[in-house]
C-alpha cells in the first residue's frame, strides 16, 4: 500500500515538473533505491534494522531559488535480536539557494515514521544544509558532499528532541548523450535526544536523475 | 579783399603742407618709403628720390628692407646719383651694393645701361664674398661635412679658415682664387685631425687684391655641440604560450573529489560518533576518489604542448636576435661622436676696401 503511495508520489512529482517545466522552471525528477541501516541506541542497548528503501524526488529550479522534495520508503527488517521490523517512511520539502556556482543552502522541514504492528513514531527535524559540488568532468561527472543540521525538531513517544547532523557524499555521472544522470550517494545523519540516546540512520543508494523539457 | 585772398591762399598751403606731412608720416616701413622713391625716380624727381631711398636704407629693425630690397635700394640709389652727375657717390652705393650682395646683379629692363656699367665697374674692382651654410645640420667629424658655398663679386683670391671666437686660427680649409662660387666642405675636424670640442667657431673667408693685401674679411658664425645619438630600447620579452598544459585545471577536479572521498570516510565519525558504519561509505569514498584521479588525468596536467613549445623557440629566436642587434647597434651609436653645427648670417668684418 505504501509503495503505491511512493509511487503515486513520483507520479504527481512528475506531473507538476512537466507543468512547471512549461513555465520556464527547469525541473528535475529522479528516482533511487538503497540499502538502508538504522540503529538505536539507548542506555546500553542496541537496536539494528535495515532494509531497502525506494525515494522517488523532484527538484524545480528558477534561478537562483531551488525547491526539492523527495518521498521515500521501504520496510526494515531486524538484525538483532531485540529489534522488530518496522516500515520506514521519510519526506523532505525544502528550499534552495544557490549561493554560488558550487554552493546550495538549502532550508526546510524533514519528516520520518517508523510504523510498526499499529505503532506509528513520527520525527520532525528542522533542516539547514550545506551542499557542494565539484566537476570532474564538464557536464558529464559531478562529485558532491552534504552537511546538515537540524538544531531543533520532534519525535513521538521518544526523550526530547537535542538536535541531528548528517552527512551526504557522492557521485553522479551522466550517461552518453543527454542520458539521464546516475547518482551513487552515501548517507548519514544521527539525531541525538535526551538522555544520551542516539538514533542513527545510514543509507547508500543508487538512483537516476532526469531533467524534464518542455516539448 | 587782396588781404583776404592771400589769408586764404596761405591757409590753402599751410594744409595742403600738413596733408603732405601726414602722408610722409604714414610711411611706416622701408618698403613703403622704397615704393615712394621709385614713383619720384620715374618722375625724374631725382633729388626727392635720393632722399627717399636714402631713408628707406637706413630703416632698421622689423621695418627694415630685405636683403633683396636693400641691394635693389642701393641700384636706384646708384643710378640716382648718377642721373644727379655724382659720379663719386654713385660708386660708393654701387660698392655698398657689392658688400650687401655680391651676387647682384642689375636688371637691363629697370636700369640705364650706364648705371649697370658702372655697377658693373665697381663690382669687378671691389673684391668680396658671401657665404651660404646650412642653418643646423649633425655629421660625424671626420667621416662627413658641412658644406658652405661662396660666392665673389669678382675674380679674387681668398683664404679660408675656421677660427676660434676669439679669432684664432684652427685650420685652413682653402687658400686659392675664386670665380663665381666655389663649394667648401668642413669634416669638424681642426688641424690636427681632432675633433672640435663644443663651442663658438666662425668661417673666415678673407679676400686678398692681386697685391696680396686683405681687402675684406667675412665670418661666417658656427655653433658647434656634441650630439649624442639616441639608443633604442632593448625589445621585451615577446608573450610566450605555456610550454605544458597547466596543472590548475587537473588540480581543480581532483581536489573536490578527494574531498569528497576522504569526507565519505572520515566524517561520518565525526558526525554520528560512536557507531561502526557500514562499508558502504567506503565503496561511495572510494568510488569518488578514482573517479577524481580519472579526470584529473583526462585533463592532462602538465603535457607538453608541442606547437607552442615550437612557436616559443621561434619566437625566442627572433627576440635574441632582435635584442642582440639593437645591443650592437647602441654599442656602435654610443661610441659614435656626432657634432650639431649651426651657422649664422655671415657679418663682413672689414667692409672697407678698394
Amino acid at each position: 500500500m505504501r509503495r503505491l503511495a511512493a509511487l503515486a508520489v513520483t507520479c504527481a512529482a512528475f506531473l507538476a515538473a512537466r507543468a512547471a517545466a512549461q513555465q520556464r522552471v527547469q525541473v528535475t525528477i529522479g528516482f533511487e533505491g538503497g540499502v538502508t541501516r538504522a540503529r538505536s541506541r539507548a542506555a546500553g542497548t542496541s537496536e539494528l534494522v535495515s532494509g531497502a528503501v525506494f525515494t522517488g524526488a523532484a527538484t524545480l529550479a528558477r534561478q537562483r531559488w531551488r525547491l526539492r522534495l523527495d518521498y521515500g520508503q521501504g520496510n526494515l527488517t531486524a538484525d538483532t535480536g531485540t529489534a522488530a521490523a518496522r516500515t520506514l517512511a521519510e519526506g523532505r520539502a525544502q528550499l534552495g539557494f544557490v549561493a554560488a556556482p558550487w554552493l546550495t543552502l538549502w532550508a526546510g522541514p524533514r519528516a520520518r515514521s517508523y510504523a510498526s504492528t499499529g505503532i506509528r513514531q513520527r520525527w520532525w527535524f528542522w533542516e539547514v544544509a550545506a551542499e557542494a559540488r565539484g566537476v570532474l568532468f564538464a557536464d558529464r561527472a559531478f562529485a558532491f558532499g552534504a552537511l546538515a543540521l537540524a538544531p531543533a525538531g520532534t519525535v513521538d513517544a521518544l526523550p526530547a528532541f537535542s538536535r541531528e547532523t548528517g552527512i551526504a557524499a557522492g557521485l553522479a555521472v551522466r550517461l552518453p548523450g543527454p542520458g539521464p544522470w546516475v547518482r551513487l550517494a552515501y548517507r548519514v545523519d544521527q539525531t541525538r535526544l535526551a538522555g544520551g540516546r542516539r538514533e542513527t540512520v545510514e543509507a547508500i543508494s543508487l538512483g537516476v536523475v532526469m531533467d524534464v523539457r518542455p516539448r | 579783399m587782396k588781404w583776404g585772398r592771400a589769408l586764404l591762399l596761405l591757409l590753402a598751403s599751410l594744409g595742403v603742407t600738413a596733408l603732405g606731412g601726414a602722408r610722409a608720416a604714414a610711411a611706416q616701413s622701408g618698403t613703403d618709403l622704397m615704393r615712394q622713391a621709385v614713383r619720384a625716380y620715374q618722375d625724374l624727381d631725382l633729388d626727392v628720390a635720393a632722399g627717399l631711398i636714402r631713408r628707406a636704407i637706413a630703416f632698421e629693425g622689423p621695418a627694415a628692407l630685405a636683403r633683396s630690397e636693400r641691394a635693389t635700394a642701393f641700384m636706384y640709389l646708384t643710378t640716382v646719383e648718377l642721373l644727379r652727375s655724382r659720379p663719386d657717390s654713385a660708386r660708393a652705393a654701387a660698392r655698398r651694393l657689392v658688400l650687401v650682395d655680391p651676387r647682384y646683379r642689375p636688371d637691363a629692363l629697370t636700369f640705364p645701361p650706364q648705371a649697370i656699367t658702372l655697377f658693373t665697374g665697381v663690382r669687378r674692382a671691389t673684391p668680396a664674398v658671401t657665404a651660404r651654410a646650412a642653418a643646423d645640420t649633425q655629421f660625424r667629424p671626420g667621416a662627413e661635412a658641412l658644406a658652405v658655398r661662396l660666392y665673389a663679386s669678382a675674380y679674387h683670391t681668398i683664404r679660408t679658415r675656421v677660427t676660434r671666437e676669439d679669432g684664432r686660427g684652427l685650420r685652413t680649409l682653402y687658400v686659392g682664387p675664386i670665380g663665381d662660387s666655389l663649394d667648401l666642405r668642413w669634416d669638424g675636424l681642426d688641424s690636427t685631425g681632432t675633433p672640435v670640442p663644443r663651442g663658438r667657431y666662425a668661417l673666415t673667408v678673407v679676400s686678398t687684391d692681386s697685391a696680396g693685401h686683405v681687402v675684406r674679411e667675412l665670418r661666417l658664425p658656427l655653433e658647434v655641440a656634441p650630439v649624442t645619438r639616441d639608443t633604442q630600447p632593448l625589445p621585451l620579452p615577446p608573450l610566450f604560450k605555456p610550454e605544458r598544459t597547466p596543472m590548475g585545471p587537473a588540480l581543480r577536479v581532483l581536489a573536490p573529489a578527494a574531498l569528497v572521498g576522504v569526507g565519505a570516510v572520515v566524517l561520518p565519525s565525526v558526525v554520528a560518533g560512536g557507531e561502526d558504519h557500514g562499508r558502504g561509505r567506503f565503496v561511495v569514498g572510494g568510488v569518488v576518489t578514482i573517479a577524481g584521479i580519472a579526470a584529473f588525468f583526462a585533463h592532462h596536467p602538465a603535457r607538453t604542448i608541442p606547437e607552442n613549445v615550437a612557436s616559443n623557440q621561434r619566437l625566442r629566436d627572433q627576440w635574441t636576435r632582435q635584442r642582440t642587434q639593437i645591443a650592437a647597434d647602441n654599442a656602435r651609436h654610443r661610441g659614435e661622436l656626432r657634432i650639431a653645427v649651426k651657422s649664422g648670417d655671415p657679418v663682413i668684418i672689414t667692409p672697407e676696401g678698394p
